[in-house]
């Protein structure tokens, strides 16, 4: 049970239920999509080249190849599903918002460009979704929850959980809101639907970015710590 | 290859010369413990050591990607910020990992970085770039993806990233390890036919006595040993002391007690 | 290779949609998902009609059509979010659903048959575009648009590195499985919070390598000169035939549309 081919692995978490083909975004819809988005791409270029220097091509190029790859590691669950990662909250916690925008803006049209995981003219709302919601929220509710420590003792295991699960959910709503202005799904039964479906797939999100936060904690705490603080 | 003439420096300078160079990692172990050597023009030298002795430490000290005490002259240029980036065109450094270096997405773009960035125009750039690659015998694999090519081909494109940006001096990181035996045959008489001056990071002794003039062994961060190739490979003593395997025919098996 | 589904493979194919230049497929790829998108429910007319180029770029190609048509049914699982239409979308009744007795009206069928023929479509366009466009030189095709530098550095970048980090997910994952036997009849692998930890290690170990490799990788840049400022051979220069070509699917996808509404 817990053997996994690897091949298998990878065309499982090949079509992760939050890439939005051609054909299921309305041109209005999809526009706004690409227009917010070059918004957002736009500030967090400036944004990660000021925090990074001329560090900053090697690092979120090789950090969005580290992404496509973590998406690849999954674990079996139950009943044939399987917890795997879409890594915009991890990104963010590793890497500061801005820098895990670039990343996860990088990892997405990749994803559209070479294996049309994710439509052309859907790109736009694909990369809201998964690079710019995912991470703002997963990085907004993991600092905010670390101001919090102060009045109230938040575990950082439990703000990166939450962080993780929240990104999830907040694309997973983003997604089925485009979709529904779009009149391709009712919202009535879509969004039910949808967070429910992505409550599950967001405790694998979350457990896994813990896992893989507390492994980068013992192996090497000075990254956590230098990429955390130079950020905003 | 060499475009050198209008370079100010004197003539009587070595290619290499290095004073009493002191290195600490980040952590606060040493690296290299006062290195002092001089290496001739077209020389070519293999840099023998055990693990850990300092090796690639001196080789990325030499390119001025880490800096330390002592000193560093380039024909006779001093390695301060100020000259680091006009050195780095004189001495091209090969890393060990050809991952690493390859890092574009086809060979031909990775072969004309450093000529670009040393401001060259164009045409100049992609000029360099092909000799370059027809020099390593890659030039058929200009628009190829890194990734697709074998060890050895990934090896001879990196070679030809650094010949692209015309070196005087060649640093080479553990050129052949983890090669074929026919791979690691053609990348050694391919540098043979190079002309630079050539320091060999190496643990690959038969290469060594098959290639270079001189060898100079480094352990714990000094020079223990510095000589004609002949000279230091027969001195058995020394290799023995500092864990070093002597290339010599039959002799593999006979190694295995000395560990 | 672990990363399947790359079509590298039929870019030994040579033809006149082959060689076009990449900047000119890509954006007129786009404007033409773009046109298509724009399809009213139920317009078959204006479906057909944007088809219609679409068939003649793939007989030009020369591309296996099997391959092109299968390859584009991989976003059919997509299709189930848009089907509770069928039963949402008041109209006439058109069948019944045996036990649960909810109803499929005409408009929610059209809806969705709508919705699948435009992905369809669009879909088998942007198959076409990355069967025939090796992916370097589509990459470097961004270099051309104008977008942010970082990003097209990063994706550059990520192209580079996407192969050489999945081979070491891919090493690990064997690693893993290899380490996880299972006794028949017992459960095995441990409890899901385990198998999670387990899983987020590696995605950790992973994250560890990837940084170190970058600091890798800055090294061997400086090492060649680079001084912050990304300089890169320029893209491939547009060629008039391919442009001309690009601009008149788009010019005819968009009179399709406004034709259609007229």
């Amino acid at each position: 049970m817990a053997a996994v081919d690897p091949v298998a692995a990878i065309t499982a978490a090949e079509a992760p239920a939050l890439h939005i083909p051609d054909g299921f975004v309305s041109a209005p819809v999809a526009a706004v999509g690409w227009v917010l988005a070059a918004a957002a791409i736009a500030l967090a270029a400036r944004r990660a080249d000021r925090n990074l220097d001329e560090r900053a091509a090697p690092l979120m190029g090789v950090m969005a190849a580290f992404i496509f790859a973590g998406q690849m590691v999954n674990f079996p669950v139950a009943g044939g599903t399987s917890g795997h990662l879409v890594g915009g909250a991890l990104a963010a916690i590793l890497l500061g918002p801005w820098a895990a925008i670039i990343v996860m803006t990088a990892v997405v049209a990749l994803q559209a460009l070479l294996f049309q995981d994710g439509g052309l003219a859907a790109l736009g709302v694909n990369t809201l979704n998964m690079a710019v919601i995912s991470a703002l929220v997963g990085w907004g509710v993991y600092r905010g929850l670390q101001l919090l420590r102060g009045v109230h003792s938040v575990v950082p295991a439990v703000a990166a959980f939450a962080a993780a699960w929240l990104s999830v959910e907040a694309a997973a709503v983003a997604t089925t809101l485009q979709l529904a202005a779009s009149a391709t799904s009712p919202l009535a039964v879509a969004l039910p639907a949808m967070v429910g479906v992505h409550a599950l797939i967001g405790v694998g999100e979350g457990l896994i970015t813990l896992g893989a936060l507390g492994l980068v904690r013992a192996a090497r705490p000075d990254l956590l710590a230098r990429h955390a603080q130079a950020e905003v | 290859m060499s475009d050198n003439g209008a370079r100010p420096t004197g003539d009587a300078a070595p290619a290499l010369r290095l004073r009493g160079l002191h290195y600490d990692y980040p952590d606060g172990s040493t690296g290299l413990r006062g290195v002092d050597l001089d290496i001739e023009r077209g020389e070519l030298v293999a840099v023998l050591g055990p693990n850990g002795a300092g090796k690639s430490t001196l080789m990325r000290l030499l390119n001025g990607l880490i800096r330390g005490d002592g000193a560093i002259d380039v024909f006779g240029e001093r390695l301060t910020d100020e000259t680091v980036r006009s050195i780095r065109s004189r001495v091209g450094l090969l890393f060990s990992n050809p991952d690493d270096q390859l890092f574009s997405p086809t060979v031909i773009d990775d072969v004309a970085y450093g000529p670009l960035h040393q401001g060259l125009d164009a045409d100049e750039v992609l000029a360099r770039s092909r000799a370059a690659l027809a020099e390593v015998g890659m030039a058929a694999y200009e628009d190829r993806t890194p990734h697709r090519l074998s060890l050895g081909e990934k090896k001879r494109v990196a070679i030809a990233t650094v010949l692209s940006m015309r070196p005087d001096i060649l640093v080479l990181d553990e050129p052949t390890s983890a090669l074929a035996p026919a791979a690691r045959h053609e990348l050694i008489e391919l540098l043979r036919a190079l002309p630079q001056t050539q320091i060999i990071a190496t643990h690959d002794m038969a290469m060594a006595r098959d290639l270079a003039s001189r060898v100079v062994v480094l352990s714990d961060g000094r020079v223990v040993g510095d000589g004609p190739t002949e000279v230091v490979l027969g001195d058995r003593e020394l290799l023995r002391e500092h864990d070093l395997e002597p290339a010599l025919h039959g002799q593999a098996g006979a190694q295995r007690d000395s560990a | 290779m672990a990363v399947s589904g790359l079509l590298e493979r039929y870019h030994a194919r040579h033809s006149a949609i082959h060689r076009a230049a990449p900047r000119a497929k890509l954006i007129a790829a786009l404007a033409y998902i773009f046109a298509i998108t724009f399809t009213r429910e139920g317009d078959w007319t204006a479906l057909a009609l944007l088809a219609l180029p679409v068939v003649a770029v793939v007989v030009a190609s020369r591309l296996p059509l099997l391959l092109v048509l299968r390859r584009a049914l991989l976003t059919l699982p997509f299709l189930l979010v848009a089907l509770p239409l069928l039963f949402t979308r008041p109209g006439e009744t058109i069948a019944e659903l045996p036990v649960l007795g909810w109803t499929v009206s005409d408009e929610g069928a059209v809806a969705v048959v709508t919705i699948l023929a435009k992905s369809w479509l669009s879909v088998i366009v942007a198959v076409v575009l990355m069967a025939t466009t090796e992916a370097p030189a589509l990459l470097r095709s961004l270099r051309a648009l104008r977008l942010p530098r970082l990003l097209v550095a990063s994706i550059e970048f990520a192209y580079r590195y996407l192969f050489v980090v999945t081979d070491e997910a891919t090493r690990m994952l064997q690693a893993r499985s290899s380490r996880s036997a299972a006794i028949d009849g017992r459960r095995s692998g441990g409890s899901v919070r385990w198998r999670a930890r387990v899983a987020g290690n590696l995605v950790g170990t992973l994250f560890v390598r990837s940084i170190e490799r970058s600091e890798r990788v800055h090294a061997a840049m400086l090492a060649r000169g680079y001084d912050g400022e990304p300089r890169q051979l320029a893209a491939p220069a547009l060629d008039r035939a391919a442009l001309v070509v690009a601009v008149l699917m788009v010019l005819y996808g968009c009179a399709v549309q406004v034709g259609v509404r007229l």
